[in-house]
Order: C-alpha cells, then structure tokens, then sequence
C-alpha cells in the first residue's frame, strides 16, 4: 500500500495516543465523580464495585460490537476502550481496598468484596459479549469468538492494537 | 477544583502509558496469557499501595500525590475492565487453564503488590 498521510505509521500513533489522552481524562474525572457521589456503607467500597461492574459490562459490549455492527476506526477503539473505560475502572484501588480490608480483620467483607467484583464483573462481560454478539447481523456460528481473538491477541507486527 | 485538575492530568498520562506497555508487548507477546494487563496491574496495585501509605491527607504536596498519583494516574494506568474482557476471551477460546491461572495469579499478585506496598 501507498504511504500517504492517513495510513503512515506515525500518522496513526498520533490520532490513537491522542485519543486515549482525551480518553484518559474524560475515565478518570467519571470515576473520581462516581467514587465521590456513591456513600461508602459499613465500610464496603460500594463506589469502586459499581465502577468495575459498569466499565466491564461497557467495554466488553463496546469492543464486541465494534468488530461486529459498527466498523470504527482504531483511534476510536483505543480512545474509548482504553482511554475511557480503561481510566474509568480500576485494578488498583480494588487491590489496595481489599487489602485495607484485611489487614483491619475484616475477613468476610474483604472475600464478598472479591467474590462479587471478579465473578460479577466476569458474568457482566460475558453477558454483555452476548448482548452485542445478538445484535451482530448474520454471522455464522462459531466465527463470532475466533475472530475476536485474532483481533485482540493478533496484531501484526508494527501495528498498534490494543484492547 | 484543583485536585480535579490533578486527576485530568493523571488520567491522561497513565491511560497513555498503558497503551504504550500494552502495545509493546503484544507486538511480541504471542501467547493466549494476557501479560501486558497482567503486568500492569500488579505494578500499579503495588505503586498505589505504596502512596496511599506514605502520602498523608494533611499535606498539601501529599494531597496532591494523592488525588494527581494515586486516583488519576494509577487509577487510569491499571484496569479491571480489560481484565474482564480478556478472561471472557479466553473463556471464549476455552483455554479454560489459562482464564483460571489469569484470573488467580492476577488477584493473588495484585493483593500481594499492594500489601508490599502498605507495608514498605
């Protein structure tokens, strides 16, 4: 292919780093109004828990579609993908939040807290793959999760692809 | 206001910097375990860990390190969306072995991070 302005290996890395910059911002100010709006109860990290629920169930709907409804160009996959639902959920605070919760004794709130955030965020993005997996036009059984895979894991060499 | 700014800033850098890891290491990655997340969020539970021990809410500069660091920038640098995402691929792809070793390894290593990290 032609090297012109709009394919050429730099071209592209600005356009993505740009919006996952913009991205970046837009995440982390949604997670810090959410983590200041949302009242802590007993001491349970309601506020990071439905940030995690909510931001896996978006983004596994949103890069699911996108492969399959609306063709979308890379940029955007990374500026929404990783910037803003990337920014917006949290490993992180999740970690540092279930550890303050052990190392206060609280054993049992420290596992519920585990247990609904991991096997809830994992039924969330299942669903939510489902969801949009539904809303695909005619595709054939079975090309829905191999084609997935070969867009997450496969990039070519020199391409920047990230989910 | 101004810690909001903090926060801005953070987010962009720290998304930036996970794209940038993420990017060059799937360039080379070619295994189902998803190391780039893996990597990252072990780092940033610990790095967090770290600050909010050490950075005390009274002063202004740790405030700052706090909200800037701590919420905005490693708060955007780690993800648990991805995290998600990628376990449901692998579910998908039914390396079953590898979601299970990725879901725990993950959760083992991030609490252990960020427990290294309060404790130091």
């Amino acid at each position: 292919m032609e090297v012109t302005k709009r394919n050429s290996k730099w071209y592209r890395r600005f356009t993505q780093y740009g919006a996952v910059a913009v991205g970046g911002v837009v995440g982390a100010l949604l997670r810090e109004t959410i983590e200041m709006i949302t009242p802590a109860s007993y001491g349970f990290p309601v506020a990071t828990l439905l940030i995690n629920w909510s931001g896996s169930f978006a983004l596994a709907w949103f890069y699911t579609i996108t492969i399959w409804r609306f063709k979308v160009p890379q940029w955007l996959r990374a500026g929404i993908g990783t910037g803003v639902i990337g920014a917006y959920t949290t490993f992180s605070t999740f970690a540092v939040e279930t550890n303050s919760l052990l190392l206060k004794g609280q054993i049992m709130m420290a596992g519920l807290y585990i247990t609904l955030s991991v096997i809830g965020g994992f039924f969330l993005a299942v669903l939510a793959s489902r969801l949009a997996g539904e809303q695909k036009e005619s595709l054939q059984e079975g090309e829905s999760s191999r084609n997935r895979m070969v867009d997450h894991f496969g990039m070519k060499d020199g391409e920047s692809f990230v989910d | 206001m101004i810690e909001w700014a903090g926060v801005a800033f953070g987010g962009m850098i720290g998304a930036c910097i996970r794209f940038f890891i993420t990017n060059r290491i799937n360039a080379r990655w070619r295994k189902n375990f998803p190391l780039a997340t893996f990597l990252i969020n072990i780092t940033g539970a610990f790095l967090l860990g770290f600050i909010y021990t050490t950075a005390r809410p009274n002063n202004l500069l740790d405030y700052w390190l706090r909200s800037g660091v701590g919420i905005g920038f490693i708060g955007a640098y780690t993800t648990f969306s991805t995290w998600m995402y990628e376990s449901v691929t692998l579910r998908d792809r039914r390396a079953m072995t590898t979601l299970f070793v990725y879901i725990i390894t993950s959760l083992g290593m991030g609490l252990l991070g960020a427990w290294i990290g309060q404790s130091i």
